[in-house]
């Protein structure tokens, strides 16, 4: 009976959520041609990455300070628990030679593929976030085969690669604000600007989702 | 009924039945095994949709990052159980 | 652009239709883990194949991208959450 009565209200929100789309007005702004408009004034050539880092700037930036605060907390979290699992284990003799031989071969390719990715980004589909996460498969891959520790305790090199991104995001809009209006670039430099802005992005993003996975990880996987 | 309609279909069928057996499987593990094909099954989608940048993210994040991190979870949780 | 690059994309969904279903069948965690690498690699070829079928070259940076990293799942399964002998 509660089933029915679940399915049955699933099936009335469908029925309304497929009539509202019905009745959708047509977009009042043409954003598309807004940006096809503008996109020269951007310094890329293409259109996702000028909105996200030209034209919708602050959105981007926004986004890294979220991710930063995210892994500050998992920082402060993982702390805690570090003192009860003392417990390590040489696990470097378990791990088969295949595995590291694959990581060890296939981690040049993904650095190389990042840097395609954030090169790409001005003028094709790739770019910071990309890239960031394939570094950041990389470092996840390099830790599973035993290759790279995990981070018990960051030191402050690591902790500057981590907030690096956001840092100089925050100073090119702060430069910006004195120019005039926030992360509005000057249109010969733009180019440049988002490349340098990209490159910050991708290490850090990149440090950031592999701190996700390295700062937890507690290297005690091949006990049994 | 042309081919890339037929393709869209099976596509939307796939995705919407392993969401529903991810969210229903009585066992983590199995939720966390279908929710790694939802992830490649989602970058299909984008690519479908002519949305390559946000292919490009779902197939980094779900591929190299997700799986990798909801599987460890899994093993820590077992660890602890024991 | 032959032709035939959607009708074999076609073929390739299927497959992974069916490798769904033995993915949800079982009887193993590991059995189900092997059916979802095979979704990376049977992606893979399906993103290639809708490149060249008219979709566009961007499309090959996805599947060399899902080609790169899809092994990884398996291998934090592996490492990770696989116990030897604790089989369902």
């Amino acid at each position: 009976m509660k089933r029915l009565l679940v399915v049955l209200g699933a099936v009335c929100l469908i029925v309304l959520l497929l009539g509202a789309m019905h009745d959708l007005a047509p977009a009042s702004v043409e954003l598309h041609a807004a940006v096809a408009a503008n996109l020269t004034a951007s310094g890329v050539e293409h259109p996702v990455t000028a909105v996200l880092l030209n034209f919708r700037g602050y959105d981007t930036l926004l986004e890294i300070a979220v991710l930063l605060l995210a892994l500050i907390v998992i920082l402060a979290i993982g702390r805690e628990e570090a003192s009860n699992a003392e417990a390590t284990v040489d696990v470097r003799l378990l791990v088969s030679p295949v595995l590291q031989t694959l990581a060890k071969l296939a981690t040049p390719l993904m650095i190389m593929v990042a840097f395609y990715l954030l090169w790409a980004g001005s003028f094709r589909p790739g770019g910071a976030f990309q890239a960031g996460a394939v570094l950041a498969a990389a470092a996840v891959l390099l830790h599973l085969a035993e290759l790279l520790p995990s981070w018990q305790s960051p030191g402050a090199r690591l902790r500057l690669g981590l907030a690096g991104g956001f840092l100089i995001f925050l100073a090119v809009g702060a430069g910006s604000l004195m120019q005039g209006a926030l992360l509005e670039y000057p249109l010969e430099q733009a180019g440049a600007l988002i490349l340098l802005i990209e490159s910050g992005l991708t290490i850090s993003l990149g440090l950031i989702l592999a701190g996700l996975f390295l700062l937890l990880s507690r290297d005690d996987g091949e006990t049994s | 009924m042309s081919l890339e309609f037929a393709f869209d279909l099976l596509l939307v069928l796939t995705m919407v039945w392993s969401a529903w057996r991810s969210l229903s499987a009585t066992r983590l593990d199995r939720a966390i095994v279908m929710f790694i094909v939802f992830g490649l099954l989602m970058a299909l989608a984008w690519a479908r949709l002519s949305a390559p940048d946000i292919g490009l993210a779902e197939a980094a994040i779900g591929a190299g990052l997700t799986g990798a991190l909801l599987l460890d979870a899994y093993g820590a949780l077992q660890r602890r159980e024991i | 652009m032959t032709g035939f690059e959607l009708p074999v994309a076609l073929f390739l969904l299927c497959n992974l239709i069916v490798a769904l279903l033995a993915a949800a069948r079982g009887p193993t965690v590991a059995d189900r883990m092997l059916t979802a690498l095979l979704f990376g690699s049977t992606g893979t070829g399906v993103l290639v194949l809708l490149a060249y079928g008219g979709a566009g070259q961007m499309l090959v940076d996805v599947a060399l991208l899902l080609a790169l990293l899809a092994a990884i799942g398996g291998i934090a399964f592996a490492r990770r959450a696989w116990q030897r002998g604790r089989d369902d």
